[in-house]
């Protein structure tokens, strides 16, 4: 009986799929097919294997509330959706705009205090014009964290980079990685729109 | 339905109130002791309220928290004020919220001040918070719960924070509305600012119960209750019903701009255009008014917002010429009018008043600009 029992268990388990691990290394290289970016990750950082968001890349190494990479993207005309706001990227936006947005994203997250705009400047990004920009703040468990934000508005879509870590240490530590990251960062055209191009020809 | 089966629910109700534990009478009086299960709740409320202090989000206006704990202490009989120390501060929190823990520290948000109209109606948010204060409802639900096998720490913070069961919600609504009564205020300004929020929630797409102040038990049954809780014969309000609109929205001014400056971060436009126009009434002079306006309306672009925007930030700059925010506004809602000229001049003046801006990267790149 007993014995029965275990086989029909293990034909059980047999059947039940494997669950993709939530973490996996990341890759030589990452391509948003959707949202129309590549880029090379670190090595030896781990890439979370979110099915539900394929072209938003989330990167850590030490876990995510030590330091994070988060690269995604937005249709102009929808909402940023980030810390639960309702901002919206309007087409034409100046970069000195679209900074600003980011600001008020951080200066909305709920139990942030003492936010500080450390940095915030033009700057190239993938080729295009872009900026860069750099906050400071106190999150909800009293941490204080520093977010360095590029971000750039391309073909109707408002693309960001965004590192964030512990202020103390971890913040400097890996901001070098951060920016080598932002530096292989190159748009192509989103998957809709080669399909279009495709189907047009 | 067989005879049979009243006896068998009358058994089973009879069983189950055999379960239950016993009652906890409300503190009216010092001479009622707290117990030592009562002490070790005060003491984790004790170690909450030390977090929220240290959390860097209590609003700082000194006057307003005085003129809450005035109210407050209105509201509670003053022997039961002898047991129950009552403190009330305002949170930095758009939310509409209140709570109270079992210790007599009260909180109310700056969402939910923004939302008022009148005193009677702060009255009754905070007699609904008093009640489960004096009526001990942490330690009655912790019984319910089990006790420390629960989960102390969270209980307090569950129950204080996020609601009560529905016995324990309808008896704080029950109790607070005699008391704002019995104060002087008129009783249907609870549910008439129940009705505000319900609306709110609404217009942003929320569910029925958008915060844990406005969700116990049901927002939309609470209102009822409420309703016809204000109706039921009593003591009658004085004319205006105990309002006070004038001196509350003086004493609450500085809410209503704190409050509409994280609306705008959070792009809810119209929530912050409100309550900067609220606060504009109050002080039409107001050059930080002025300026947080125009930053309403360039940031919600939408038809016609670009001029009220310009508008806004010229008003500012009649009122003190050195607003560097203003003509940094200005500047902007130029550009994307396409006036590069006044632009340009805009920003000149904004970087010659605010040469450490931290924007100033994008300033200098739009001056160069051909």
């Amino acid at each position: 009986m007993r014995s029965t029992l275990l086989v029909v268990a293990l034909l059980l388990a047999a059947c039940v799929p494997p669950r993709a691990p939530l973490w996996v290394p990341s890759q030589p290289a990452f391509v948003a097919e959707g949202a129309g970016y590549e880029l090379v990750p670190p090595p030896g950082w781990m890439r979370l294997n979110a099915a539900k968001e394929p072209d938003v890349l989330v990167l850590t190494r030490d876990g995510t509330q030590l330091q994070r990479i988060v690269v995604a993207s937005t249709e102009v005309g929808k909402p940023l959706d980030m810390g639960g706001g309702k901002r919206v990227v309007t087409a034409g936006m100046s970069t000195h705009e679209l900074a600003e947005l980011l600001v008020d994203d951080v200066r909305a997250m709920e139990g942030m205090t003492e936010l500080e705009v450390l940095e915030n400047a033009p700057a190239t990004v993938a080729g295009r014009d872009g900026f860069r920009l750099v906050v400071a703040f106190r999150d909800r468990a009293g941490l204080r964290r520093r977010v360095a934000f590029l971000g750039v508005l391309e073909a109707g879509r408002f693309y960001r980079l965004m590192y964030t870590a512990a202020e103390r240490h971890y913040f400097g530590a890996d901001l070098p990685v951060f920016e080598e990251l932002a530096r292989s960062f190159r748009l192509r055209p989103p998957a809709a729109a080669q399909a279009r191009a495709q189907a047009g020809r | 339905m067989s005879r049979a089966r009243p006896c068998i629910a009358a058994v089973v109700a009879l069983a189950l109130a055999a379960c239950l534990p016993p009652a906890v009478a409300p503190r009216t009086s010092p001479a009622i002791a707290v117990d030592p299960d009562e002490q070790r709740l005060w003491q984790l409320a004790a170690k909450a309220e030390e977090e929220i202090a240290r959390g860097g989000r209590l609003h700082d206006d000194a006057d307003l928290d005085a003129y809450v704990l005035g109210v407050a202490r209105r509201l509670v009989p003053p022997e039961a004020l002898a047991a129950v120390p009552v403190r009330v501060r305002v949170l930095a929190d758009t939310r509409p919220n209140a709570f109270s823990l079992p210790n007599g520290a009260m909180y109310v948000h700056t969402g939910m001040l923004a939302r008022m109209e009148g005193e009677a109606e702060l009255a009754a948010v905070l007699a609904h918070e008093l009640v489960h204060v004096t009526h001990r409802h942490v330690l009655s639900q912790f019984r319910r719960a089990q006790g420390w096998a629960a989960g102390a720490v969270g209980l307090v913070r569950l129950a204080s924070m996020s609601g009560y069961s529905r016995e324990l919600e309808q008896e704080a609504d029950r109790e607070s509305i005699a008391r704002v009564r019995a104060a002087g205020y008129d009783a249907r300004d609870a549910a008439a600012l129940l009705e505000r929020l319900r609306e709110w929630a609404a217009a942003e797409g929320l569910k029925d119960e958008p915060t844990p102040y406005a969700s116990h038990p049901h927002l939309t049954a609470r209102i009822e209750a409420c309703r016809a809780l204000a109706a039921a014969p009593g003591p009658a309000a004085p004319a205006d019903g105990g309002r006070n609109a004038d001196v509350f929205l003086r004493r609450t001014a500085s809410v209503l701009l704190a409050n509409a400056r994280v609306e705008l971060a959070a792009g809810r436009y119209r929530a912050a255009w409100d309550q900067v126009k609220r606060f504009l009434a109050l002080h039409p002079d107001d050059v930080r008014g002025h300026v947080l306006l125009g930053e309403v309306a360039r940031r919600d672009a939408t038809a016609g917002s670009d001029d009220a925007a310009a508008a806004s930030y010229r008003r500012a700059l009649e009122l003190d010429p050195s607003a560097a925010d203003a003509w940094r506004g200005l500047g902007l809602v130029l550009q994307r009018k396409g006036d590069a000229a006044e632009a340009k001049s805009a920003f000149t003046r904004y970087l010659e008043l605010a040469p450490d801006a931290p924007d100033r990267a994008h300033v200098e790149a739009a001056l160069r600009r051909p």
